[in-house]
This record gives C-alpha cells, sequence and structure tokens, in this order.
C-alpha cells in the first residue's frame, strides 16, 4: 500500500459496497460469537445448583429439617429411608440435615478465603505484574517459595501450630483455617493477575494513557484492572473449589473447628464406616463433587462470557 | 549515512516550536548488551509545520516519538518545547506540558481500552487534567516524591555491585566453615576441628554480615517508610476525593459538549458513538476517535506514529485528508512518522530521513523524493512499487539482507554495511550533516551525484 497514487483519491465516499459473500462472512461471524457468549445448559445447571445449595444453606434454620445435633434412636447406620432422607450416621444423626447444615461452614471457610485471597493476590500480582523489574523479582522469589510448599501441609501446620485443636476456642480455630486457606490461594490468583498485567500494560492504551500523565495507580484501576478481572474471577471460581477440598480435608485431619458441623467432619466420621454404611460418606462427597464441578464450570464460563471481541474487522 | 551533527536545524528562526537536540536512547538488554535505538539525532518543527520522519521498521522512528513523549525518557539531549527542556523537567512538571503534546498510534484499535466506553476514552485527558487541579494532599506529594527517589536508590548499581560479592562471600564462607566441621581432624569427644579452613569460613562469613548489614537495613527501614506512607493514603486523600466527587456532575457536563464537539471534528457521530466500546468500530474509525482524544485538550503538537499503516488505502486516505483539516482548524503542528513514502510526501513539508538510529537526510519532500542524495533514500525511493506495466520489478536497485543490530551497530557510518557507494572512510569516521543543495542536508561521505551532473540516460528511479 505504498504506491504514490493509493494515498492519493482525496474525496472517496465514506460508503463502501460490501459485497454478498464478505456480508455473509460477517454475519457468520457474528453469529459464532453469540453462540460462544449464549451459555449452555451446563452453565445453568451449575448455577442453579450452587444457588439451591447456598440459599438451603443460609436459611437452613428456616427449612423443615430434623435438628443436625440430634440423636434419633434405633436408626444409626440406617440407610436412605423416607424419614432420614439420606439415611443416619453412626450415632443416629440425620444425614441429609447434616449435609445441608455442613455446606454452611465448608462454603462460608472457603468463600471468605477466597476473597480474602483475590484481593491480596489480585494486588499483589497488579503491582509485581505492573512495576516489574526489583520489585518482581522479590514478589515472585516470595511466590514460587508458598508455592513450592505442599499447601495441604502448609494448612495443616499453621491451623495445628496457632489454634491446636482442644486448646484454641472453636471461633480461633475456624478463623485460622480460614486465614491459612486464603494464604493458599494468594500465590495461585498472583501468578495470574501478574501474568495478565503484564500483557494489558503492555498494550497501545496503556501508553496512550501515560501520555496523558496518568499517575499509576489509575493506570492500574481503569486501564488494566477491568481487563485482568476476568481471568481472575474465572481463576477465582476454580480456586475456591479447591480450598472447599482443603477445608475438608483439615476437618477430616481433625484441625480446624471439629465440633460443628462440615461435610470434611462427616467424611472423617463415617469412613471406617464405609463397608456398612456408605451413605454416611457417600452423601456429604456427593455435594461437594458437585458443587466443585459446578464451580468449574462457571469458571470457565466465566471468560468466555466477558471475552470482548477486541477488533471489529 | 547514519550521520550527527545539527547543521539542519534552523536556529534562530523564530516560529520554532519544537527543538529536538541530539537525543539518544538506549535500553540494556542481557547483561551487558546495550540498544542503541536512536543515537545523537536532531531535529526541529516550526509552527504549523508538518514533519515527516521516514525509515524502515527498526531505524528509531517510532523510539524517537516516545523519547519526545517521555515514554521512556531519553538516554541524553535537549527536547526544546516552546523553550522549556522537556528531557530534564520533573515527572510533576511534566504533567502541565503534556496537554500540549499528544500522540497517536499505529494501531488504533488496540490503543482504546476495550472495557471503557468511547465517552470515557475520549474525555480521559479532559478528566486527567480536572484531577490533577484539585490540590493532593501533603502526604501524597511526599509519597510521589519519596517513592521515586526510594526505587532509583534500591536499584543503585552501588548496591549490587557490594551487595552480590559480598552475599556469594557468605556463602563462600558458610561452605569453607561447613567443609572445615564436616573434614577436620576428629576430637577425643567426637567433634571435629576444621583448623584453618573453619575460622577462615568463620571470619569470611562474619566480614560479609558485617558488610551487608547496612544495606539490608537501608531496604528495611525504606520499604517500612513506604508501607507507612501507603497505607495513610487513602485517609490522607480523602478530603480531596470529597471535592473531586462533589464536582463531578458539572464536569461531566462540560466534558461531555467538548467530547460532542471533537467526535463531529473528527467526522464521528458522537450520538451514535458515546456509548459504545471500541471494539465496535472499524480501524479508520477508531483512529479517528484516538484523533479525538488528542485533540481535546487543544495540543500544538501531534505526533502521529505511523497513524495510517495499519489502515485500509481507501481509509488511509481519509484520515490523512482529515489530518490536514484538523491541523489547520485547531492551529497544529505534527510529527509523522511513517514507512509509507508515498503518504510523507503528500503530507510533510519536511522529511526526515532515518537509518538505524542516525539521520540520513533531512529536505523539502518534493526536492529529497525527485533528487535523493543520500544513497539510501535512494534506495528507499526505488523500493516504492510503481504501478506500470512497463516496469520491470528485476531492475530495481534494491540492497540485500537486514539493518544491522542496533546492539552492535557499525562504527562511522550506520549504513556502510549495505551502502552501494560505501569507501573504507565510511567504515572508520562517522559523516557528519552538511547542506549539499539549498535546503537539502545529508550525512554521507559519498552522496548520490546532483541531478544535472547525472549521465543523461541513468533511469529517473521516482516518478
Amino acid at each position: 500500500m505504498s504506491g504514490l497514487e493509493t494515498a492519493l483519491p482525496p474525496s472517496s465516499s465514506e460508503r463502501v459496497t460490501v459485497n454478498v459473500d464478505a456480508e455473509a462472512a460477517i454475519l457468520a461471524e457474528a453469529e459464532e460469537t453469540y453462540q460462544a457468549r449464549k451459555l449452555g445448559f451446563w452453565f445453568w445447571a451449575s448455577a442453579g445448583w450452587l444457588v439451591l445449595l447456598v440459599l438451603s444453606a443460609v436459611f437452613a434454620d428456616l427449612l423443615p429439617l430434623k435438628d443436625p445435633t440430634a440423636t434419633f434412636r434405633g436408626v444409626a447406620r440406617d440407610g436412605p429411608s423416607a424419614a432420614h432422607w439420606f439415611g443416619a450416621d453412626n450415632i443416629g444423626h440425620d444425614v441429609f440435615s447434616r449435609t445441608i447444615y455442613g455446606a454452611r461452614r465448608s462454603l462460608a471457610v472457603a468463600t471468605v478465603a477466597t476473597l480474602v485471597g483475590f484481593t491480596v493476590g489480585g494486588i499483589v500480582g497488579l503491582v509485581s505484574g505492573f512495576y516489574r523489574r526489583t520489585l518482581d523479582d522479590a514478589i515472585v522469589a516470595v511466590l514460587d517459595i508458598m508455592l513450592a510448599i505442599p499447601g495441604l501441609v502448609l494448612a495443616l501446620a499453621l491451623v495445628a501450630f496457632f489454634a491446636p485443636p482442644g486448646t484454641a476456642s472453636p471461633t480461633a480455630q475456624t478463623v485460622w483455617a480460614t486465614f491459612a486457606l486464603s494464604i493458599l490461594a494468594v500465590p495461585t490468583i498472583a501468578r495470574v493477575a501478574r501474568a495478565q498485567t503484564m500483557v494489558w500494560a503492555d498494550r497501545d492504551f496503556v501508553l496512550a494513557s501515560r501520555t496523558l500523565g496518568t499517575r499509576n495507580l489509575r493506570i492500574i484501576v481503569r486501564e488494566v484492572l477491568p481487563n485482568i478481572l476476568p481471568a481472575m474471577v474465572s481463576i477465582a471460581f476454580i480456586g475456591l473449589a479447591a480450598l472447599i477440598v482443603v477445608e475438608a480435608a483439615l476437618a477430616f485431619f481433625g484441625v480446624g473447628d471439629v465440633s460443628g458441623v462440615s461435610w470434611g467432619i462427616m467424611i472423617q466420621n463415617g469412613r471406617s464406616q464405609v463397608d456398612r454404611a456408605p451413605h454416611m460418606v457417600l452423601f456429604p462427597a456427593l455435594f461437594m463433587f458437585m458443587t466443585i464441578l459446578s464451580l468449574n464450570f462457571i469458571g470457565d464460563q466465566v471468560r468466555t462470557l466477558f471475552d470482548v471481541r477486541e477488533s471489529g474487522i | 549515512m547514519a550521520g550527527s551533527g545539527t547543521a539542519h536545524l534552523r536556529e534562530g528562526q523564530e516560529d520554532l516550536l519544537l527543538q529536538v537536540e541530539h537525543i539518544v536512547v538506549e535500553f540494556p538488554v542481557g547483561r551487558f548488551g546495550t540498544v542503541h535505538a536512536v543515537s545523537d539525532v536532531s531535529f526541529d518543527l516550526a509552527d504549523g509545520e508538518t514533519l515527516g520522519i521516514v525509515g524502515e521498521s527498526g531505524c528509531g522512528k517510532s523510539t524517537t516519538a516516545k523519547a519526545i513523549m517521555r515514554v521512556p525518557p531519553p538516554t541524553s539531549g535537549r527536547i526544546q518545547l516552546d523553550g522549556v527542556d522537556l528531557a530534564t523537567l520533573g515527572a510533576e512538571q511534566m504533567r502541565d506540558v503534556r496537554s500540549r503534546l499528544q500522540m497517536i498510534f499505529q494501531d488504533a484499535i488496540s490503543s482504546l481500552n476495550p472495557r471503557r466506553r468511547i465517552r470515557d476514552v475520549v474525555a480521559e485527558p479532559l478528566v486527567i487534567r480536572w484531577l490533577e487541579s484539585h490540590r493532593r494532599s501533603p502526604l501524597i506529594r511526599l509519597w510521589e516524591r519519596y517513592v521515586p527517589r526510594m526505587l532509583r536508590l534500591w536499584r543503585h548499581p552501588l548496591l549490587r555491585r557490594v551487595g552480590v560479592p559480598l552475599l556469594i562471600a557468605f556463602f563462600v564462607g558458610l561452605a569453607l566453615w561447613i567443609a572445615g566441621s564436616a573434614f577436620g581432624t576428629e576430637q577425643p569427644d567426637g567433634t571435629r576441628d576444621g583448623g584453618i579452613v573453619q575460622a577462615a569460613g568463620s571470619v569470611v562469613m562474619i566480614a560479609s554480615l558485617v558488610g551487608l548489614a547496612p544495606i539490608v537495613a537501608l531496604y528495611a527501614v525504606t520499604a517500612a517508610v513506604w508501607v507507612v506512607l501507603t497505607v495513610l493514603l487513602p485517609v490522607a486523600s480523602l478530603p480531596r476525593t470529597y471535592r473531586i466527587w462533589r464536582e463531578r456532575k458539572e464536569f461531566w457536563q462540560g466534558a461531555e459538549v467538548q467530547v460532542r464537539q471533537v467526535l463531529e471534528d473528527v467526522g464521528i457521530d458522537a450520538d451514535t458513538a458515546m456509548e459504545r466500546r471500541p471494539h465496535e468500530f472499524s480501524g479508520g474509525q477508531a483512529q479517528r476517535i484516538s484523533i479525538a482524544r488528542a485533540l481535546i485538550l487543544d495540543p500544538k503538537v501531534i505526533i502521529c506514529d505511523e497513524p495510517v499503516s495499519a489502515l485500509d488505502v481507501s481509509v488511509q486516505a481519509q484520515v490523512l485528508n482529515l489530518l490536514e483539516e484538523l491541523k489547520a482548524k485547531y492551529g497544529l503542528s505534527l510529527i509523522f512518522i511513517a514507512h509509507d513514502l508515498a503518504v510523507v510526501k503528500n503530507i510533510a513539508d519536511r522529511v526526515v530521513v532515518m537509518y538505524l538510529g542516525k539521520v540520513c537526510e533531512v529536505g523539502q519532500p518534493d526536492e529529497l523524493f525527485a533528487h535523493p542524495r543520500h544513497p539510501y533514500t535512494e534506495i528507499l525511493m526505488t523500493a516504492i512499487p510503481v504501478i506500470d506495466p512497463a516496469v520491470d520489478p528485476r531492475v530495481a536497485r534494491t540492497i540485500p539482507g537486514e539493518p544491522p543490530s542496533p546492539v552492535f551497530p557499525p562504527p562511522g557510518c550506520r549504513f556502510c554495511t549495505r551502502c552501494p557507494n560505501a569507501s573504507e572512510r565510511c567504515a572508520e569516521e562517522e559523516p557528519q550533516i552538511r547542506e549539499i543543495a539549498p535546503g537539502q542536508f545529508v550525512a554521507c561521505h559519498h552522496p548520490v551525484a546532483a541531478p544535472e551532473d547525472r549521465v543523461a540516460d541513468a533511469p529517473v528511479l521516482i516518478g
């Protein structure tokens, strides 16, 4: 396009006739985009499951559920029945009611931990990816060290050390468990945020913003952050799923507050009875499995949902 | 080519707006390497003029433009805008100047944030000016002064030059100490005496720790001050935030009028465009929008970094005409960077040809394009495709290969490795820019002969 003549036409018309083929191609592409943006059945199934679970966990007290701490006579280890939908455990607790109540703790601890990890990891990743150089090197070194320590071991060690079971109050144990989980979430989210920040901070619109004399904080918040959020939200959903597992594992190992009801505690209680009363482990495990699957599905879909087409042509 | 010098500068001329003198831009690569992106380039821009900068990819055109905008600032050199040297201005004073100096980019869509609406994108310069007009709290100003200094201190080469050897010494000492204790002679009580090796290890370790202590303390104290300031910052800026928040409606009313006006000026229908996002526009429209963003502060100089290279040919012409129109309407001066010579010929009043970070030739486009005097310019001209079936593309004079690496630029004239006219002198002595014809300047030891000296039947290379 470097011919002299080519640049000359001074008054070429704004209206350009688009030939039919090109138009069809554009329509096909638009259709494709629309299809990609449409959320499929599995997204809605996942979202439906999560909404149902969260609502029933939050309003468990208002639902006609049996008392999760009550022991019923003569039903210990019995399988599902009309009176006890998911059966009863080895001392006669209603498994259905405990599964619903157990969701409270599992979801609450994992959600709070993810939010904390999301905020801290997001800020760390943004700062690291935006300023680069020495600061980035230092932060990456710390993140690498955190990633090198097995997550479950770190969480177990932290909670067992700072809130030993038996001596610390239940609240302290729960708080420390949440804190330990949020520490696990930080490096993963920070890594994603950092990598995305590096990509977006190199774009011309950030340069354009710099040429205006925009301050770094505003560039980070207004130009970079909105672009990296989809990837971060996506990874946060997947991280939430992982933290639910870790929370259950902590409970399984008996650290954190084990006096209450949670999926991990239920599985721990039922593990020795799997041959005689598999429903004790099966139902909380199934709920956990479906929740994690849903979160992963949604995490994947969030990316497609927020994926803005960058070029109009 | 590739020469230095300032013979082409119009010193003393009254209406000079921007004077760029001896700017050098270098980037570190790897551990010891340096990219000599721009080496001693000078040019000036008169009021109302369009200066074209041409050259092949990687010749430092865009880096020069960015250096003027100070993203990043030049390594050395002077950039005078209205008598103020931008190269040495502090970041804060530079903010005041930026409204007079704007830039548009090659990839228009990429230069607009895909997540923001056109209204916000175009109003952004106004928003920045508005935000900056509110006085910042003393604590923020302290933070702004402190952080860059701290970062400079942290990156101070001395710390690394002293710290890294000390760190290595510490580990060597540790290794000696361990070796001594592991392989020393065994004592009656079962321990081992490392003897001189272990003692030397201890001494090295202690000495290196003594040296490291002040460095660690420096890092710790500066970091602590930074953390404290950062935590206090949001609180300290609350009154300012409140003032800004209170004014926002008033500001946006005014801003919307200006955004509308400037969008209409660049030929975008404001009503439909304002609420849309950049990906809904074509390349040409996006470039118009980014021109609108550059115009909204009513600047004096706009630096156009290959503004039409990424556009369709028909759209190129529209955008070029728009630039010409706006230049008259807003009283602009343009620095127009391109590798498309035809475009530059049409729009520029003066052309600078660059090669590998140096200036080759400067002149009026008509004269320069008709009678290029620098061998590189001449070869650039022959690279323009001629739309004429009678012309055999195989006879065009081209030069093989690519420009040499800017990490190791050739000594002497930087073009000497590919120049058809090169002699031994070219590899040793860098040519200085000199006036070879009235208004035409060239940096070459063996310039192409003037038209009147040419043999009659020599092919005329450019149309």
